[in-house]
């Protein structure tokens, strides 16, 4: 018999059901959701999804079990791949969003997961970028978890910004989890009608950047994989889940 | 005031809700799930389903009340038309899927529902068929429900195949249910970790076929409709319903 140890409680006013074992979300009682768990035959970026590459980046079904949906950038180096919801998410509505992402090569590539203030960004930008110690942010407000090659340390990390002010970045420990190639993990952004952002990791608490993005702009579910070589890289995105109070 | 009795319980580690007055599951808190209730405008066949008909047959949405979709098949003998999700479940993971249908014409065609290892098979082949009281299963593996007007007796049956071995053909009894044109009944698929294959009607267990399908094989949902005179025919299906563990 398969353990799950699913269980329920009550966050900003909506319910959720997680399994403890995972730290995944399984069901919701919220008015507003969204959830993709990519068991259909292809991306509908005409009806569902933004999607926004450059030079051949795609985003496509990978019929793995469970359904997964693979980003896959161009061959040149910074070429990126956007994917994104519609605007319709806001931190006014205590909007939560979950998704289960693996990178397929941690040392040469980078992901943003989260919620921005925009589907997309400039060629060969995501949201926000990180190289050495330093976060670039593109996106004026945006809470995402990300995970740069180009970090002098190899970390899972996150942050906030709003209306331009970079929050501080919070970096799961190495000793919780180092970037592995191919390994899933869960990534979770709850936002509150103060715009405090807390980030979640394989369902655990991580940080909490207080007032960490402006409470009146529309957002979007983002996800942005970006190259940092000379090849093409890969991102498996297991599902995607979001929901708020209407 | 409608009747309903809607109960939960705990099934593989998932959390289903079902109406004990009809045999429905109205939902499954589950990690992975498929839910499509054809209250849409048309079948999509680019992004959430794959349709194969020979020789014009269809798979269409018809504004029932509830939605539902509507298999046409061709005008020739045989003709069929198979209709699947993507191969993304495996009994590893505890896979249970769920249909209510209805035969138009119980005299003069087939069906099979169930998992199946391919999203479709030769032209003027489903699944499974049952001529006289000999089946032919076309799949290698599958876990089917069926009623074929070819067979000698007109019932309902279901059966698993493992690895081209097919189990025992089990027959929900005529006191229980003769097949009519018109009449939805809700057909159920539950496939454990070790491959044991259990089968339910409107609610009720029928049979288990212990070790009934290869574990490690990639599955779909799977509908088939096949012709059995030179003239269309079509089935209704309400709703289709699939989940599983990560």
């Amino acid at each position: 018999m398969p353990v799950t140890r699913i269980k329920s409680r009550w966050r900003g006013g909506m319910q959720e059901f997680f399994d403890y074992t995972t730290g995944e979300t399984v069901e919701v009682n919220a008015p507003y959701k969204i959830y993709d768990d990519f068991l259909g035959l292809a991306i509908d970026n005409t009806n569902d999804w933004t999607v926004a590459a450059v030079n051949a980046g795609t985003a496509t079904i990978n019929a793995a079990v469970g359904g997964h949906m693979r980003l896959t950038t161009g061959i040149a180096d910074n070429d990126d791949v956007e994917v994104a919801s519609l605007l319709t998410f806001e931190a006014s509505k205590h909007c939560v969003c979950e998704a289960r992402i693996a990178q397929n090569d941690v040392t040469k590539t980078s992901f943003n997961f989260g919620f921005a203030d925009a589907t997309g960004y400039a060629v060969d930008l995501l949201a926000c970028d990180y190289a050495i110690a330093t976060l670039t942010s593109t996106a004026p407000d945006c809470a995402v978890w990300f995970q740069d090659s180009d970090a002098t340390t190899p970390l899972y990390r996150c942050v906030a910004v709003a209306n331009n002010v970079d929050g501080t970045v919070t970096a799961v420990p190495a000793a919780t989890a180092s970037p592995v190639i191919a390994e899933f993990h869960t990534y979770r952004v709850e936002i509150n009608s103060s715009g405090d952002c807390s980030f979640f990791f394989d369902g655990d608490f991580v940080y909490t950047e207080s007032a960490g993005i402006t409470t009146t702009d529309d957002l979007c579910v983002y996800l942005g994989f970006i190259n940092r070589e000379g090849a093409a890289n890969t991102l498996d995105v297991d599902y995607i889940r979001a929901w708020q109070l209407r | 005031m409608s009747l309903t009795r809607i109960k939960s319980r705990w099934t593989g580690g998932m959390l289903e809700f079902r109406d004990e007055v009809t045999g429905e599951t109205v939902n499954a808190y589950a990690p992975v799930k498929l839910f499509d209730d054809f209250t849409g405008l048309a079948i999509d066949n680019t992004n959430d389903w794959t349709v194969a008909g020979v020789n014009g047959g269809t798979a269409a949405v018809t504004a029932a009340i509830g939605g539902h979709m509507r298999l046409t098949t061709g005008g020739a003998d045989d003709d069929d038309i198979d209709v699947a999700s993507s191969l993304t479940w495996e009994a590893s993971k505890f896979c249970v899927c769920e249909a209510r249908i209805a035969m138009n014409d119980v005299a003069a065609t087939a069906f099979c529902f169930g998992f199946a290892d391919a999203t479709g098979y030769a032209a003027d082949q489903i699944a499974v068929t049952y001529n006289g009281t000999t089946l032919t299963s076309n799949a290698g593996d599958c876990a089917m429900w069926f009623m074929d007007s070819e067979g000698t007796s007109d019932m309902f049956r279901c059966a698993a195949v493992n690895n081209t071995t097919a189990g025992t053909v089990t027959a929900v009894p005529l006191a229980t249910a003769t097949p009519t044109n018109a009449v939805f009944h809700t057909f159920r698929v539950q496939i454990n970790s070790a491959g044991d294959c259990a089968f339910f009607f409107d609610g009720e267990h029928i049979y288990t076929q212990l070790l009934g399908i290869t574990t490690t094989d990639d599955l779909c949902v799977y509908v088939g409709f096949m012709n059995h005179e030179i003239a269309a025919n079509t089935l209704d299906v309400d709703y289709i319903k699939a989940w599983q563990l990560r």
